[in-house]
C-alpha cells in the first residue's frame, strides 16, 4: 500500500492531536491543531487511509516540514 | 517625570515606548522572553531582562516576574502599551501595592468598562445611545417567549449573542420569529458547552453598519478631551486591517455629536489616561450607538497622532505622573487625513495562514507623509508564540486621496522577503472602488471579494 507523508505546513506547537497509530481517516479528517501566532490551524489528511505513524504530540514544538503522520492508503 | 520605566510589552508597541522613553530622559527597561533576544525593543532599551520560557503565560502574561524585575531594577512606573496585561485590574492593583505607577486607567475605571453588557447598562441608564436591544441577558428557555415579545418592539432583524462568548462564536442574526426561536436555543447549547454560560442576549442588528471610535484624553483632575475619531471597518474575521482618520462620513457637527458623547462615556468611568469610545453607525440610518470601551492604548493610535500632532504615549506618560492636559477641546483641530495598513505575518494567498519565520530582506519605504512603525528587521526571526503584527505602516496626506496615493505607493515600495506578508491584500482593497468612495462597512472584505480578486 502506498504512504502519505503529511509535514507541518508551519511552525508552532501541537496543541490537540485527534488519531493514533492504526486509526482510520478519511479525506478532510483533522489530524491534529497546530497552534501558531495565536491561531489555531486544523492540519487535515489529504487522502482516506490508515495512520501508520504519528510523529507529534501534544506540546511538542514543530517547524515547516517537519514529519507530522504517516498514512497508509 | 518619572526616572525608569519598565515596558511590560513587546514587539513594535514596546519599541515605541522605548523611543519615548529616550526622548523624555527616562530610563527604559525591557522586559523579554527567549523568543525575543534579538528583538529591537531588547536591543534599544537601557536595560533588558529575561522572562525566560517564550509562552505568553510564562512571559508577558506572567505577573509576578514582571512586578519582579520592577521591583529589582527600582523601576517607578510600568507601561502596558495594549494586549497583554494591558487591560488587566489585578495588574493594576499589583502595581499599586508595589508602589509602582501604572501608566493607564485606575482599576475601578477599568471594572467598570468591562464586561459588555454591564458597560452597556451603564451607559444606557445616563442616556448614552446604545443599540436597541433586551436589557439583561436571557437565562432560561421560559423567558424566550418574554423575549419574542420584546423582539416585537424592537423590530426584525436582530442579532442573538451568548454572553460568555468572545470573537463572534455563536452570534446569529434572524429575520423572523422562527429563526429566532432556533437562534435562541442554539446561543443556549452552545454558550453552556463552550463556555460554561448558558446566557444569551438579543440586540437590534445593524445590517451595514460602521466601525468609528472616538479617542479620548483625561488627566486626573477631571479634564476630558476627545481627539476625533477613527473608522476601522476594514476586517476580516473581526481582525482590523486597515483603518483610517478622519471617517469618510463624519460631519463636524456628528464629530462634535459623537466626541461630546465619548467624552461623557469617559466622565462616567471616572477615567483617566488613554480611552477608546467605541461606536456602531449605521449607514443606513445615520443613528450611532455605543458598542464598548477600550481601555487603554489602541494599535491604530498613530492615525490620531497625524491629525492632531500629539504624541499619546508620551501623553500617558505625562498623565500618569500627574500633570494636567493643559488644553481644552477648542485647542484641537484636525488637520488632513491618515491611514494606516496592519503588515502582518500571514499568507493571503493561502487562507491567511500565519507565516512565522526568519526575514531575509526588509527595505520599508520612505518618503513625505509616511511612517513606519515596526519591531523587525532583515535577519530577525518572527516567532510564532505571538500575534502576527509586523509593521504598522501608515500615510498622511492634506485630503483622503493623497492620503491613499501615498499608501499605495508605499505598499509598492515595501519588501519583505523570507515570510509572507499580507500587503498583497491591502493592494487589491486600496484600488476597489467601494474603498475609494469611502461607504464600505464592516461586511467590505467579503462582500467585495477582495481574497478572490487578489487571487484572480
Amino acid at each position: 500500500m502506498p504512504k502519505e507523508t503529511i509535514p507541518a505546513p508551519l511552525p508552532g506547537k501541537i496543541i490537540r492531536v485527534h488519531v493514533e497509530t492504526g486509526t482510520k481517516v478519511a479525506e478532510g479528517d483533522v489530524i491534529c491543531e497546530i497552534e501558531s501566532m495565536k491561531m489555531e490551524n486544523p492540519i487535515l489528511t489529504p487522502v482516506s487511509g490508515v495512520i501508520n505513524d504519528i510523529s507529534v504530540s501534544p506540546d511538542q514544538v514543530v517547524n515547516t516540514g517537519q514529519t507530522i503522520a504517516v498514512i497508509e492508503y | 517625570m518619572f526616572n525608569k520605566i519598565l515596558i511590560a510589552n513587546r514587539g513594535e508597541i514596546a519599541f515605541r515606548a522605548v523611543r519615548e522613553c529616550r526622548e523624555l530622559g527616562i530610563r527604559s527597561v525591557a522586559v523579554y522572553s527567549d523568543a525575543d533576544a534579538d528583538a529591537l525593543f531588547v536591543k534599544h532599551a537601557d536595560e533588558a531582562y529575561s522572562l525566560g520560557e517564550p509562552t505568553a503565560t510564562n512571559s508577558y502574561l506572567n505577573m509576578e516576574k514582571i512586578l519582579d524585575i520592577a521591583k529589582r531594577c527600582e523601576a517607578d512606573a510600568v507601561y502596558p502599551g495594549y494586549g497583554f496585561l494591558s487591560e488587566n485590574p489585578k495588574f493594576v492593583e499589583a502595581c499599586e501595592q508595589s508602589g509602582l505607577n501604572f501608566i493607564g486607567p485606575p482599576s475601578e475605571s477599568m471594572r467598570r468598562g468591562k464586561p459588555k453588557h454591564r458597560a452597556r447598562q451603564l451607559m444606557k441608564t445616563n442616556g448614552i445611545p446604545v443599540t436597541p436591544g433586551l436589557d439583561g441577558a436571557i437565562t432560561s428557555v421560559s423567558e424566550m417567549s418574554e423575549a419574542i415579545k420584546a423582539v416585537a418592539d424592537i423590530g426584525y432583524p436582530v442579532i442573538v449573542k451568548p454572553s460568555g462568548a468572545g470573537g463572534g462564536i455563536g452570534m446569529k442574526a434572524v429575520n423572523n420569529q422562527d429563526e429566532l426561536v432556533a437562534a435562541m436555543k442554539y446561543a443556549e447549547s452552545i454558550g453552556s458547552s463552550a463556555f460554561g454560560v448558558s446566557a444569551f442576549y438579543i440586540e437590534k442588528y445593524i445590517s451595514r453598519m460602521k466601525h468609528i471610535e472616538f479617542q479620548i484624553l483625561a488627566d486626573k483632575k477631571g479634564n476630558v478631551v476627545h481627539l476625533g475619531e477613527r473608522e476601522c471597518s476594514v476586517q476580516r474575521r473581526f481582525q482590523k486591517l486597515i483603518e483610517e482618520a478622519p471617517s469618510p462620513v463624519m460631519t463636524p457637527e456628528l464629530r462634535r455629536e459623537m466626541g461630546e458623547t465619548a467624552v461623557q462615556v469617559a466622565k462616567l468611568l471616572k477615567y483617566v489616561n488613554a480611552l477608546t469610545v467605541e461606536f456602531i453607525y449605521s449607514m443606513d440610518t445615520g443613528e450611532y450607538f455605543f458598542n464598548e470601551v477600550n481601555t487603554r492604548l489602541q494599535v491604530e493610535h498613530p492615525l490620531t497622532e497625524l491629525i492632531t500632532g500629539i504624541n499619546l504615549v508620551k501623553e500617558q506618560i505625562r498623565i500618569a505622573t500627574g500633570e494636567e492636559l493643559g488644553y481644552t477641546q477648542d485647542d484641537f483641530q484636525l488637520r488632513g487625513w491618515a491611514l494606516e495598513c496592519r503588515i502582518n505575518a500571514e499568507d493571503p494567498f493561502k487562507g491567511f495562514i500565519p507565516s512565522p519565520g526568519k526575514i531575509t530582506a526588509y527595505q520599508p519605504p520612505g518618503g513625505f507623509g509616511v511612517r513606519v512603525d515596526s519591531g523587525i528587521y532583515a535577519g530577525y526571526t518572527v516567532p510564532f508564540y505571538y500575534d502576527p503584527l509586523l509593521v504598522k505602516l501608515l500615510t498622511w496626506g492634506r485630503n483622503r486621496e493623497e492620503a491613499i496615493a501615498s499608501m499605495k505607493r508605499a505598499l509598492a515600495e515595501f519588501v519583505v522577503e523570507g515570510i509572507k506578508t499580507n500587503i498583497p491584500s491591502h493592494i487589491v482593497t486600496l484600488e476597489d472602488e467601494v474603498f475609494e468612495q469611502g461607504d464600505y462597512t464592516t461586511s467590505f472584505i467579503e462582500e467585495r471579494g477582495i481574497v478572490k480578486k487578489m487571487r484572480g
